[in-house]
């Protein structure tokens, strides 16, 4: 008998056999949202001072040492990931949000696409950090979470809009949507009833991408000072605070560093673990790396020698 | 190609007039006079009218756009408080350094790539192969003034191979700048690498499965003989778009890490603008690596025309 339980779970063991990354790094996603919102309750306060234990290393008390006030620094990288992984996400909600809009009404209307996808254009020509920069400034004399979070959706918005745009597009000229408007629906039922069901995977692998390059930005706009400011942690913020103590007590400013490469890491493997479901050129990798497997096992030898060809 | 070529150029030149005018009007939207923030609080209404008189801040924005945008067509881009002199001026004087580290490490980044990325595909279970893709995942996850610090912490600080930060011209001593130099393109260049080791890995295992390979085998051509003749110059085409469409994220790791190495770059010019409120500086900076960027991508275009006629025909 199988219930809904097993057959996931079947799924899951299948998915395991071919794409073990996207199941590790999966997890690893879940983990860190987990710790980041249960953290701050277990862990000590990441703004409780105590300037003669300050610079110090790790001990027991301390897992990774304090910083230069004398701040445990695991609860300080810890509470930094609430700041930095909320904004990521908030950000990657609005900016997923607005480019699928633009990129459905621009793949969809076919006539809004030149002036829609121009500005797009526009927005995408300049650096992403050197355009969130010049954002940051222009919105707010006084930096902070609200100008960071606005900036950047602007940067990511033309990212996700151009792919959607091009998805939409595919999905416009497909059987069942002549079908829907020989049927007469209205155009904007065919557009969210139709269009946006069979665009939401490529939607989905935008966000992984755009939550882990909103996490690389975020980084690097508090590592300027033009992202929240301190005494509020974030990770990039940290290592600027870390950066005169670099050669005395180097982990404070490896941990903050480590859980940025971690956090992007894993949104960037979830999002390709995704892809390889839905995109056939990811899949293509997938099914080389398969057969290699099986050539591998059917000569009975273990290792790369079997798996290619003979050279000559 | 003609017809292709001027087609581009006219997007292009669209796209840039977009861009000024989006920046102008954005960086002129700012809550507060310009002139407040040059001067700060304490400063006289008289003197603030004063310099908002001198810098034409108070004009109507429709006129200060025109003016602005017929200065821009004939290079001119404003006058820079921070650096005391024209932007353009100083955005050029600037640009040496960055554009260097941009092109080196794009360069040594596409020779240390492709051997890497047809190894993982000829031989993907290979030792090399799997070290290289978690390596590359791990290239493109580590934020590059965080890696910028850490090889100064290693390779400067605590074993003295490089000096720590500072920059000469190349004209000046090419030996001593390659020494100041060697990190910072070490640093764009890791994520470059990674960048194109997972895209080639991609097209190369997309080309493999069709079947010019097999008539490449049947015909008795080597492995390495399929690899480069024929697989590599096709999988290179998707590799040669990558190239350009990151030119900008490259960019701004630079001017990121400009910041870290004290390389007097665009991006130490940007810093110092935003520290200063320069918003001229700051409106002439972001278009100038705007305009770079699109050229690069009409180079990519061409390029590419160039390599498919399948594009050239269209």
């Amino acid at each position: 008998m199988s219930t809904p339980v097993t057959t996931a779970a079947r799924r899951i063991a299948q998915e395991w056999h071919r794409n073990r990354s996207f199941i590790v790094w999966f997890t690893v996603l879940v983990l860190l949202i987990v710790v980041s919102i249960a953290g701050p309750w277990v862990l000590p306060s990441p703004s409780s001072q105590e300037l003669a234990i300050r610079l110090q290393g790790p001990s027991l008390d301390h897992v990774l040492g304090t910083d230069d006030y004398g701040r445990d620094i695991l609860s300080r990288v810890v509470s930094a990931g609430r700041i930095s992984l909320g904004l990521s996400a908030l950000i990657t909600m609005l900016a997923v949000g607005l480019g699928s809009v633009v990129g459905l009404v621009a793949g969809f209307y076919t006539g809004t696409s030149s002036i829609l996808m121009r500005i797009m254009d526009s927005l995408m020509a300049f650096p992403a950090i050197v355009l969130a920069i010049a954002l940051v400034v222009a919105l707010s004399s006084k930096p902070g979470a609200l100008a960071e979070t606005i900036a950047l959706t602007v940067v990511f918005t033309p990212y996700v809009a151009r792919v959607v745009r091009s998805r939409a597009l595919t999905i416009s000229q497909r059987g069942f949507v002549t079908a829907a408007r020989a049927a007469g629906v209205r155009g904007v039922r065919i557009l969210v009833v139709h269009v946006l069901p069979n665009a939401l995977p490529t939607i989905m692998v935008q966000a992984t991408f755009v939550c882990a390059s909103a996490l690389l930005a975020d980084a690097s706009l508090s590592f300027l000072g033009l992202g929240v400011a301190p005494p509020t942690p974030t990770w990039g913020n940290m290592i600027a605070d870390a950066k005169p103590y670099i050669s005395s007590s180097p982990l404070f400013i490896v941990a903050p560093g480590t859980a940025i490469v971690i956090a992007v890491m894993a949104f960037n493997l979830a999002g390709d673990g995704i892809r390889s479901l839905v995109d056939p050129r990811a899949k293509a990798v997938l099914n080389l790396q398969a057969r290699e497997r099986r050539q591998a096992k059917d000569s009975g030898i273990r290792g790369s020698q079997a798996a290619s060809p003979p050279h000559q | 190609m003609t017809s292709l070529i001027i087609r581009r150029i006219r997007d292009m030149v669209v796209v840039l007039v977009f861009v000024t005018t989006a920046m102008f009007f954005i960086l002129h939207s700012i809550p507060g006079s310009p002139a407040i923030a040059i001067l700060g609080q304490e400063a006289s209404a008289e003197q603030i009218a004063a310099l908002n008189h001198e810098l034409g801040f108070d004009k109507p924005l429709l006129a200060q756009y025109l003016s602005f945008m017929g200065h821009a067509f004939r290079g001119d881009l404003g006058y820079s408080v921070s650096q005391s002199g024209g932007v353009m001026h100083a955005v050029l004087s600037y640009l040496g350094p960055t554009l260097l580290i941009a092109t080196s490490a794009t360069v040594l980044g596409v020779l240390v790539a492709v051997p890497l990325a047809v190894r993982t595909v000829s031989r993907p279970r290979s030792l090399l192969s799997r070290f290289l893709m978690g390596a590359s995942s791990f290239g493109l996850a580590i934020p590059s003034f965080w890696l910028a610090l850490i090889l100064v912490l290693l390779l400067a600080v605590r074993t003295r191979v490089f000096p720590v930060t500072g920059y000469v011209s190349p004209l000046e001593s090419p030996a001593r700048a390659a020494s100041f130099l060697a990190l910072p393109i070490i640093v764009i260049m890791a994520h470059q690498v990674a960048l194109l080791v997972i895209t080639l890995r991609e097209s190369l295992a997309a080309e493999m499965l069709n079947p010019y390979v097999r008539t490449a085998r049947a015909k008795g051509a080597s492995e390495r003989r399929v690899m480069y003749r024929h697989v590599l110059p096709n999988g290179l085409l998707p590799a040669v778009t990558v190239i350009g469409g990151n030119f900008g994220s490259l960019l701004g790791g630079v001017v990121i890490i400009e910041t870290v190495f004290l390389i007097p770059g665009i991006g130490y010019l940007l810093y110092g603008g935003v520290q200063a409120r320069d918003y001229n500086l700051i409106l002439g900076i972001t278009i100038i690596t705007a305009a770079l960027i699109v050229l690069v991508n009409l180079a990519v275009d061409l390029v590419y025309a160039v390599l498919d006629p399948r594009v050239r025909l269209q």
